[in-house]
């Protein structure tokens, strides 16, 4: 297969001889991100489209009623990532890339490992009945940065979810359907945001958000995942260049200062479907 | 009688106007999205490019199809769409322009699946393929159609109304000899149901061939997109 193009010499020279001038090849700052458009409940619940400049991810998420591992009362929260190859020529269907397993890993970490998602309140009946929350994440249009694109996709659609309603009584468990009782959103505690840097010149020089061919020419990435709290829910700095100290601390207060951004962004668009479903 | 369909339709045999967009996707070669109502399908082209060793034709273009859903894994559901889309496909691209060279299409459900995401499919893809400049020979359009619980022929149902339905019908159809290139019919029906199908099919095709040519127009105008609500 034909896969990804590889770049010429003068594509990255050029890249890299830009950034020392202090320009980017779109025309960004370097703590600059991309525009960013949230549409949500385009599928009903649950359903964001995000695009990050011209990246495009579409998040979905379902529940359905399971028997949790023994004796548990915490409901799952599952991720399950999709590269289409509809996305980039080196995507191919049924072989899983290492982008890929990264993507997934991290949108694990960065919201289900910092307990974003209360479990506990997916329990029906302890041990019996438990809701089983899956979200699945569909990369359409590979422009850099996936990672970003698809946790502000995961956590939005999480955001704009319902499920229905479920009464107890005895051993009679009743889920009324969605036009019967008003379905209840998750309760989440805390939005975190993945910030993605990436690296030029041995650490010298630092863009956030990366395009796709900044990603390809940069010698080392480093992302943060940070809520509006300004608590540090994830970091991974999986090789590449090696990065000063003083370095990550700045890249962390940048990544608060974005993550706080975006987290405006993420609300203000929950609060327009809400207007609209009105 | 006034008639009341659950989308607020009036008529059993009203098309809802498609919702089309055209190059939403910039890595992919062509790509389209269309939608009947709520239901929509994404479909991406990438190609004639280079083919893998054991799928290469020396005669032609090898075409691939790839249906994703919108939840979960893809199952047999997705594999007959992929088969039907293939052989519609196979019958219309211009494939002995392109020697051992693949064509990959790619479709992504974007609203819950019902037999109506087979259609959206199938008009999706040949909008990319317009879009990504892959020859063809013509521009084949698809309907689904089916006879309710009463009997009575229901074109272009919504998800509620196929759940009921006695037989649902996919009709696809060419533009230029008018004949059907391609028909899943599922279900109990007689040949006279079978036939008024056919027929209002057809006529509903040439109504959204029509959506093609004004969408392909709006796009070589410099406007990408049409929004027909």
């Amino acid at each position: 297969m034909s896969g990804e193009q590889f770049l010429s010499t003068s594509e990255r020279t050029f890249v890299v001889n830009a950034l020392r001038e202090g320009i980017r090849v779109d025309g960004r700052g370097a703590y600059e991100f991309r525009g960013l458009s949230i549409e949500l409940g385009g599928g009903g619940f649950g359903s964001a489209e995000v695009l990050l400049g011209k990246t495009r991810v579409l998040a979905n998420v379902s529940a359905e009623v399971v028997r949790p591992t023994a004796n548990s009362a915490e409901g799952f929260v599952l991720f399950n990532t999709s590269f289409s190859p509809m996305a980039s020529p080196a995507f191919e269907a049924g072989r899983l890339t290492e982008e890929e397993v990264l993507v997934s890993r991290m949108l694990e970490k960065a919201v289900r490992r910092s307990r974003a998602i209360d479990t506990e309140g997916l329990c029906i009946v302890a041990g019996e009945k438990v809701w089983s929350i899956r979200v699945d994440i569909h990369v359409l249009d590979h422009e850099g940065n996936i990672l970003d694109c698809a946790c502000i996709a995961a956590i939005s659609a999480l955001l704009h979810f319902r499920r229905p309603d479920v009464t107890v009584e005895g051993d009679q468990v009743t889920i009324h359907p969605m036009d019967e009782r008003n379905p209840i959103p998750l309760s989440i505690h805390h939005i975190p945001i993945c910030i993605s840097f990436g690296f030029f010149d041995k650490g010298e020089r630092v863009v956030v958000d990366p395009t796709h061919l900044e990603e390809q020419v940069q010698d080392g990435d480093f992302i943060v995942v940070v809520n509006t709290h300004r608590e540090l829910c994830t970091m991974s700095k999986a090789g590449g260049a090696g990065l000063d100290v003083a370095r990550i601390v700045q890249c962390t207060e940048v990544a608060a200062a974005k993550a706080a951004e975006v987290t405006e962004l993420i609300r203000g668009a929950l609060t327009k479907s809400n207007e609209i479903k009105k | 009688m006034v008639l009341q369909r659950s989308d607020g339709r009036t008529d059993n045999l009203q098309l809802r106007p498609p919702t089309t967009t055209l190059s939403p996707l910039s890595r992919a070669d062509g790509s389209a999205r269309f939608a009947y109502g709520k239901s929509a399908v994404l479909a991406a082209v990438y190609g004639p490019k280079e083919v893998r060793l054991r799928d290469e034709l020396l005669d032609s273009a090898k075409i691939e199809v790839l249906f994703r859903p919108l939840v979960g894994l893809s199952g047999t559901t997705e594999r007959l769409y992929e088969k039907t889309i293939r052989e519609i496909l196979e019958s219309v691209i211009l494939k002995h322009l392109h020697p051992r060279t693949s064509v990959q299409t790619f479709e992504g459900a974007d609203d819950d699946s019902s037999s109506l995401i087979l259609s959206c499919a199938i008009n999706a893809t040949i909008l990319a393929l317009m879009d990504a400049g892959v020859g063809l020979k013509s521009m084949v359009a698809s309907v689904t159609c089916i006879i309710d619980d009463s009997n009575q022929l229901v074109l272009d149902p919504s998800a509620e109304e196929i759940k009921g339905a006695k037989s649902v019908h996919v009709f696809t159809f060419d533009n230029v000899s008018k004949d059907v290139t391609s028909c899943v019919s599922t279900g109990v029906y007689t040949y006279e149901q079978y036939k008024s199908v056919f027929e209002v099919s057809q006529s509903a095709c040439a109504s959204v061939q029509a959506v093609y040519r004004q969408t392909m127009e709006n796009k070589v105008g410099g406007v990408e997109t049409v929004d027909e609500e």
